[in-house]
């Protein structure tokens, strides 16, 4: 009993770690692409783009995400179009995220006073060089810890990619509670490795919060 | 491609939205109850000047922002049957979005408390205003109109956030769309008609936060 | 005896106050007469803030006695609300309630402490807003008040509750230049009302002109208590010399 349960449930769940581990790198990236790209956009008012992706964010939060998974991986199909849960996992993360991070960039970027903005335009610099130089190196230290909570975010949604098939940390624990273990003993573990990936993120997110 | 949007399956089905846009209303009103109440307490905890309880807030609190809701609810759903707690899954779900809101709400009454000066409370004080009294007509009164904005985000996140009691088979309204493009093979109609559903309610959250807003800014400071 | 006991109104009697290791107020001892005006000065960090905040139980002294009107102040059985009733204050940063109307802010304590009718209240405060000079902004939010405004309504707030003494910690230096006239000058007419004031300013002009007496604070001593003619004119103590000659 004492050697199994290293076997029979930490094994397990590692495997479904693997899952959650590369499902958040995955839609990490992407979606802080996607807000980067769409942020930058929303801030610089460019009109029919811009209508477009404030349609796009204004739509995205208001629907859960769960919601959006289930559109995805059931209404695709419809169109022919066959995901695996793990890319239609990826999908619907970066697109509800993608959102949530066009806000944090956008209010990032307009936090920085226009004076700056003025400043570069009087020195010459045309808008790539105002953005790469000026700009963002000043967003970042705004835009980190908000960002920072979303991936926090993030990593807690992609638990909800189990509900379609993908056999992540939470779907482990699920089979290995229908298997008869335990359920509160397999939650809580589970619970402490999504614990043990995102405290610490969200310990920085607070302190860079405070320093700012 | 030709596709009409089918209005009898969602003439057949109304029934089901109904319900459906119905406990979401129901599930999270009572749960955003609950956890303003439980949220209150935890940062009244947080605040104590007792270490233990602090520290034991502190603790909950951290461990519920760094864990999944689903994980939560299936800890609650599937662990009180294990100790022969059997209540019905619409109150597991409750708990479960009880236990998680609460956390995210102590946050937000935390920081408002924090926002009153302390000088508002000498002020008091050299007037012969008791603690009661101050933490009324003083300090309440105040911390409110910094607390309710983001406490109508809460609940819009409560509301999202309840869609993932489909995962214990509450008909709500996420779960309903789901339930009926089972049914019907057809999935467009159904996940539209929850869609909008949702998009209406958070909408009319947003506008009333934001008159709310404009209300408080109005009456004077 | 109890001929002088009864126009004494304050009596600090050998008080220490410190803050886990650092002494902030050392063996301070004075007295205070009934409608008289004293003036504490001395540099920043001397303990003149954390004095005056004392006399009204802000905060807690570690032995001495302070004696207010024959209310012991740092006895434990007396309650906040009785020192309260007869010692107001005002603040450096005004502490207006920003969620009540001035007329509010001035008629809250006296109806909900001192259980006045409302009506009563308000011509009480009706007739001090119009001593300070504000009656017309009675019904408008602390927000759209300068702060020159804002003190005098703080000044008005505590006279509402009828005091016999009242603290100052520094009541003007949180105002713009223009402003402290007039607060100034709202405090000289309290004092030739003969209300007992202690205030804690840096405000010289108005030490030399009002004051009674002048105590002078260094590193939580009392080094100085004395007329305000002696105190400028002739001061007894390298400290207080040059202090003075900082500051005028």
């Amino acid at each position: 009993m004492e050697s199994g349960i290293f076997d029979r449930i930490i094994m397990q769940l590692v495997t479904g770690l693997y899952w959650t581990l590369c499902l958040s790198m995955a839609a990490s990236i992407l979606s802080l692409i996607v807000g980067f790209v769409a942020g930058l956009i929303k801030s610089i008012h460019v009109p029919i783009i811009t209508y477009v992706v404030n349609f796009y964010t204004y739509i995205v939060r208001g629907v859960p995400f769960l919601l959006l998974l289930f559109i995805i991986y059931y209404v695709l199909p419809f169109f022919n179009i066959r995901l695996s849960p793990f890319i239609a996992g990826v999908l619907s993360l970066v697109i509800h995220e993608g959102a949530y991070m066009t806000e944090i960039i956008r209010s990032g970027i307009e936090s920085v006073e226009k004076g700056q903005h003025e400043a570069a335009h009087s020195l010459g610099l045309n808008y790539f060089q105002k953005m790469r130089y000026i700009i963002l190196p000043q967003a970042i230290k705004i835009t980190l810890p908000p960002l920072a909570g979303q991936f926090v975010l993030l990593i807690k949604s992609t638990a909800l990619i189990s509900l379609i098939g993908l056999t992540d940390l939470t779907r482990v624990g699920r089979q290995l509670t229908q298997r008869g273990e335990n359920p509160f003993l397999i939650f809580f573990i589970v619970g402490i490795f999504y614990f043990v990936i995102c405290y610490p993120i969200i310990n920085i997110s607070d302190r860079l919060e405070r320093s700012v | 491609m030709n596709y009409f949007f089918q209005w009898r399956i969602i003439e057949k089905y109304s029934d089901y939205f109904y319900r459906g846009f119905f406990n979401t209303l129901s599930i999270s009103a009572i749960s955003i109850s609950l956890a303003l109440i439980f949220g209150i307490i935890l940062a009244i905890l947080k605040r104590s000047e007792i270490k233990g309880l602090s520290w034991l807030s502190g603790g909950y609190i951290n461990l519920i922002r760094s864990t999944p809701l689903l994980v939560q609810v299936y800890f609650v759903y599937f662990g009180l049957p294990y100790i022969n707690i059997n209540i019905s899954g619409y109150w597991c779900g409750v708990i479960a979005l009880v236990l998680n809101s609460g956390a995210y709400i102590s946050e937000i009454v935390r920081a408002g408390l924090e926002s009153i000066p302390n000088g508002q409370v000498e002020a008091a004080q050299s007037l012969g205003i008791d603690k009661r009294q101050t933490y009324i007509y003083i300090i309440l009164p105040q911390a409110l109109r910094k607390i309710i904005p983001p406490l109508i985000g809460q609940f819009t996140y409560l509301i999202k956030d309840s869609s993932i009691l489909a995962a214990i088979g509450i008909y709500e309204l996420t779960n309903t769309a789901n339930v009926v493009h089972a049914r019907t093979f057809k999935p467009i109609e159904p996940f539209v008609v929850a869609l909008l559903g949702y998009i209406i309610i958070v909408t009319i959250l947003m506008i009333s936060a934001n008159i709310l807003k404009k209300k408080f800014s109005l009456s004077g400071y | 005896m109890s001929g002088i006991n009864q126009d004494i109104m304050v009596n600090i009697n050998n008080v220490c106050k410190s803050y886990g290791q650092l002494e902030v107020l050392k063996d301070i001892n004075f007295s205070v007469a009934k409608g008289e005006v004293v003036v504490i000065c001395g540099p920043s960090g001397s303990g003149k803030s954390t004095l005056i905040r004392c006399i009204n139980r802000l905060e807690k002294i570690n032995s001495g006695e302070i004696i207010v009107d024959d209310i012991s102040i740092q006895n434990p059985k007396t309650k906040i609300v009785d020192i309260s009733k007869n010692i107001g204050m005002v603040f450096q940063d005004f502490n207006l309630f920003p969620h009540m109307t001035v007329l509010k802010n001035i008629t809250f304590a006296p109806v909900k402490v001192k259980k006045l009718k409302l009506k009563e209240a308000k011509a009480i405060a009706t007739k001090l807003l119009e001593r300070v000079g504000i009656l017309d902004k009675a019904d408008q939010y602390p927000s759209s008040l300068s702060g020159g405004q804002k003190q005098r309504v703080a000044i008005a707030r505590s006279l509402a509750m009828q005091p016999e003494l009242i603290l100052f910690d520094e009541p003007t230096s949180a105002l713009d230049p223009e402003m402290v006239g007039e607060v100034l000058s709202v405090m000289r007419d309290l004092a030739d009302d003969g209300m007992t004031m202690i205030v804690v300013t840096h405000e010289m002009g108005f030490a030399r002109e009002v004051a009674d007496e002048v105590i002078f604070l260094d590193d939580g001593v009392l080094i100085e208590k004395t007329t305000p003619e002696d105190f400028f004119n002739n001061p007894n103590h390298k400290r207080a010399q040059e202090f003075l000659s900082q500051i005028l």
